[in-house]
């Protein structure tokens, strides 16, 4: 996996490696005994006459009960960490939706969670997305032309997710779990703590002609490399609006 | 009961030549198209695989244009599953077989069953004619809305396309019907249900699962046609998942309808080829059943990060990891079937070997991407195309292949070449891991499936170069397979009755069997009753 940036990412990667390492014993386990099996058991000559062994009731219950605790680990190793991502208790609770038509539980939580310290409004569009900040200046910007969404290191930050035609999706590995960003609704999904340095984001959800290069870059700068950051663009943006 | 006296019409009364096929009721015959066709399909498939992996060989590449692109992985995924895997295994070798395996001298409804093919053949047709022509649906297999709505997809390729799919649901459901009334009714004298094999009992399976999915899958084409050109209202962006669950509710069933019989024939060729009985027969028949019943109660899974509740997520997480758990019971029967056995190692049973030895991976990525978490991160990633191709090549074409290499003799009456066989075996394993193990890595390091090409910065070269060199190599090997055919085609040895010593009913009939099958309708008295014959009775070890 790609180097984690937030603790939600680290946690990921955690969960990945648990399972991985007994996904790798369990591999090597199998492999081993087919191909000894394999081997050892060559026919030799044309008239062996193998035990016809019929089955093992012991056998059976051995090699059910215990993928089966295996299998058990995972689930609660799952569970777990998706409870202690940030957002509401699972692992796709950061897609938390808020305008979801009907769905009045959804909009609690997000109230819940609403003590943030940035919430930036992106929309996904064939093929690019547009970032509206939601606070002083209300300043819009874009994805196209490999710009990044540019945003303060160390804090809470919610992006609240839309799409303006089909279903696209945000990933961005190294910042923690992926989204559907879906028309008609919108989905929420939590940057926490991250660290500075820039971040490739990729649209993964097939959304037409141009969906492989639909790229999302993301620079998480500092607080105060944010705060002059914004202030110059706003300026820069209110006399683009002033010259019209 | 053996006087159930059917006129058993003659060989040369049978209509020859073309009429003889196009007009043809008889399940082996149909069987045998259904085989033509798929593999028709697979290497048209299989081609368009070959753009796809050349294209992405190097960060760039302008081989196809992006939309090109979309449009053939759409019709390779669209092909692959729906034109060869499925009519392959349940058209081709449960026609053929099935009957034969239970001692019937037909489906139960022969006519029904030509039906379903040539409906099959159609919705081929119509599907290919509307690629080879232009204008092409480029929705990806899973054809998402609103992208394939008209909005998004106006060309009328997206239209023939749903319509081939809904011709294709309408074989395959009638196919299970006739399947299912076959295996109830017209079994043998004697054949009690732990005496049925166990590739009928995986056809069993197959069957009911078809039967429950196929037709949600149909519906929700048949709204999404009516969506396009009628303006309903099926799926509008307020239903954003309807189009997912009924989709999926397909969807996933439709692996274990690929896998299934896969397995099957892989439960029929380890045993004869280790000369061992099946191990655990009856927890092979008790998981199969299972994985068919809890096949249905996973689909979630493929749309955790598609904006489901997390009550929601946490119980298909845990119906997803529980089906590790039978799957987990047939793969060590099978290890332990041929432990202390005699293993004659030829091409059949060196594919079950590759199937056993790759499906159990696509088996663990299984496991690992139903941890939600996780998923958040490999979900749509080159992970998945990694883990599903390990499921559905490493599974049901290896499968695939043990089945025609085993049951070739029977079919064609003639030996292929196992020097050739082999060399296709070893070509394909290496090249399918060289291809599709790669990926793994591709999708850790962030590479999105359906990209139509990629930029040098992202470190993804080394691995698609890799998995480039793979797919000629699998290509290769499907061309020591033409040529084996080929072979087979201009041998003059003929295929013994029983060239490999079988358990089941089709060993104890000529290569290839007379039509109609049976001249008497045997009794069986144990669940391998070719080997009674040959021990000149009942083996007293069958009963245990």
């Amino acid at each position: 996996m790609l180097p984690p940036a937030t603790p939600d990412a680290q946690l990921i990667k955690n969960l990945y490696d648990v399972v991985f390492v007994l996904a790798v014993v369990t591999f090597v386990l199998v492999e081993v005994l087919l191909l000894v099996t394999a081997v050892r058991f060559r026919r030799k000559s044309a008239t062996d006459s193998p035990v016809p062994v019929h089955g093992n009731n012991l056998a059976e219950l051995g090699w059910t009960i215990v993928p089966a605790i295996v299998v058990a680990i995972v689930f609660w190793l799952s569970i777990d960490t998706a409870g202690k991502l940030t957002g509401h208790g699972s692992s796709n609770a950061p897609i938390t939706r808020i305008h979801a038509i009907g769905d009045k539980v959804a909009e609690r939580r997000v109230n819940e969670s609403a003590a943030v310290d940035l919430v930036v409004e992106i929309t996904g569009r064939q093929w690019f997305w547009t970032y509206t900040y939601k606070t002083a200046g209300g300043l819009v910007a874009d994805s196209n032309d490999g710009k990044a969404l540019v945003l303060p290191a160390g804090k809470s930050i919610r992006l609240d997710l839309t799409s303006a035609d089909v279903i696209h999706a945000w990933w961005v590995p190294q910042l923690g779990p992926m989204l559907y960003v879906n028309p008609g609704e919108r989905t929420a999904i939590f940057i926490q703590d991250a660290q500075p340095g820039e971040y490739i984001g990729q649209c993964n959800f097939f959304c037409g002609v141009r969906h492989a290069y639909m790229l999302n870059n993301i620079k998480i700068v500092p607080q105060e490399e944010f705060n002059a950051w914004y202030k110059g663009s706003v300026a820069a943006q209110e006399t683009v609006v002033a010259s019209r | 009961m053996a006087s159930i006296s059917i006129p058993v019409r003659s060989q040369d009364k049978a209509k020859s030549g073309l009429l003889g096929w196009l007009a043809t009721v008889d399940h082996k015959k149909v069987g045998l198209m259904y085989m033509v066709m798929a593999f028709v399909f697979f290497i048209g498939s299989g081609l368009l695989a070959l753009i796809i992996r050349t294209q992405l060989a190097a960060p760039g590449m302008t081989l196809v244009d992006p939309n090109t692109y979309n449009q053939i992985f759409t019709m390779h995924g669209t092909g692959m599953i729906f034109l060869f895997t499925i009519p392959m295994l349940v058209g081709g070798f449960g026609n053929y077989f099935l009957p034969i395996m239970i001692g019937a001298r037909d489906v139960a409804f022969p006519r029904l069953n030509a039906f379903s093919f040539w409906i099959t053949l159609g919705a081929g047709l119509v599907m290919s004619i509307a690629f080879l022509v232009g204008d092409r649906s480029a929705a990806a297999w899973t054809a998402y809305v609103p992208l394939s709505t008209s909005t998004y997809s106006p060309q009328s390729g997206m239209d023939i396309w749903l319509l081939g799919l809904i011709l294709a649901g309408i074989g395959s459901t009638l196919g299970a019907v006739n399947f299912m009334v076959t295996i109830f009714t017209m079994r043998a004298p004697g054949m009690t249900a732990w005496r049925i094999p166990m590739f009928v009992w995986a056809m069993a399976t197959t069957a009911v699962m078809v039967l429950l999915a196929t037709p949600v899958l149909t519906a929700a084409l048949v709204m999404l046609v009516a969506d396009r050109n009628f303006s309903t209202q099926f799926f509008t962006t307020s239903n954003a998942r309807l189009w997912q669950h009924m989709f999926w509710f397909y969807s996933h069933p439709a692996v274990y309808i690929m896998v299934l019989p896969a397995m099957g024939v892989v439960s029929e060729v380890l045993p004869v080829f280790s000369r061992k009985p099946l191990f655990g027969a009856k927890a092979v028949v008790i998981s199969t059943a299972l994985i068919g019943i809890l096949g249905f109660t996973t689909w979630v899974h493929h749309m955790f990060v598609s904006g489901v509740s997390p009550a929601i997520e946490r119980f298909f997480i845990f119906t997803t990891m529980v089906i590790a758990v039978p799957t987990g019971v047939k793969m060590f029967n099978w290890i332990f079937t041929m432990w202390g056995g005699s293993l004659n190692l030829k091409t059949p049973l060196l594919m079950c070997i590759g199937f056993l030895s790759t499906f159990v991976i696509g088996g663990i990525t299984g496991v690992i991407q139903a941890a939600g978490p996780v998923d958040s991160y490999l979900h749509n990633s080159y992970w998945v195309v990694a883990h599903f191709h390990y499921v559905l090549f490493g599974g049901s074409v290896f499968g695939i292949f043990a089945g025609l290499y085993y049951w070739a003799p029977k079919m064609v009456g003639r030996m292929f070449d196992d020097k050739l066989g082999k060399l296709h075996f070893v070509l394909m394993f290496f090249g399918f891991n060289l291809t599709f193990f790669p990926m793994h890595i591709l999708g850790l390091e962030g590479m999105p499936r359906r990209i139509a090409t990629y930029a040098g910065d992202r470190g993804w070269a080394a691995g698609n170069l890799v998995a480039t060199i793979g797919a000629f190599t699998i290509a290769l090997s499907i061309l020591v397979f033409i040529i084996n055919l080929v072979k087979i085609a201009r041998s003059k040895e003929a295929a013994p009755a029983d060239p490999w010593e079988g358990n089941t009913l089709e060993w104890m009939i000529p290569s290839p069997p007379p039509e109609y099958n049976f001249a008497v309708i045997p009794t069986v008295q144990s669940d391998r009753p070719a080997l009674d014959a040959r021990n000149g009775g009942v083996t007293p070890a069958a009963h245990h």
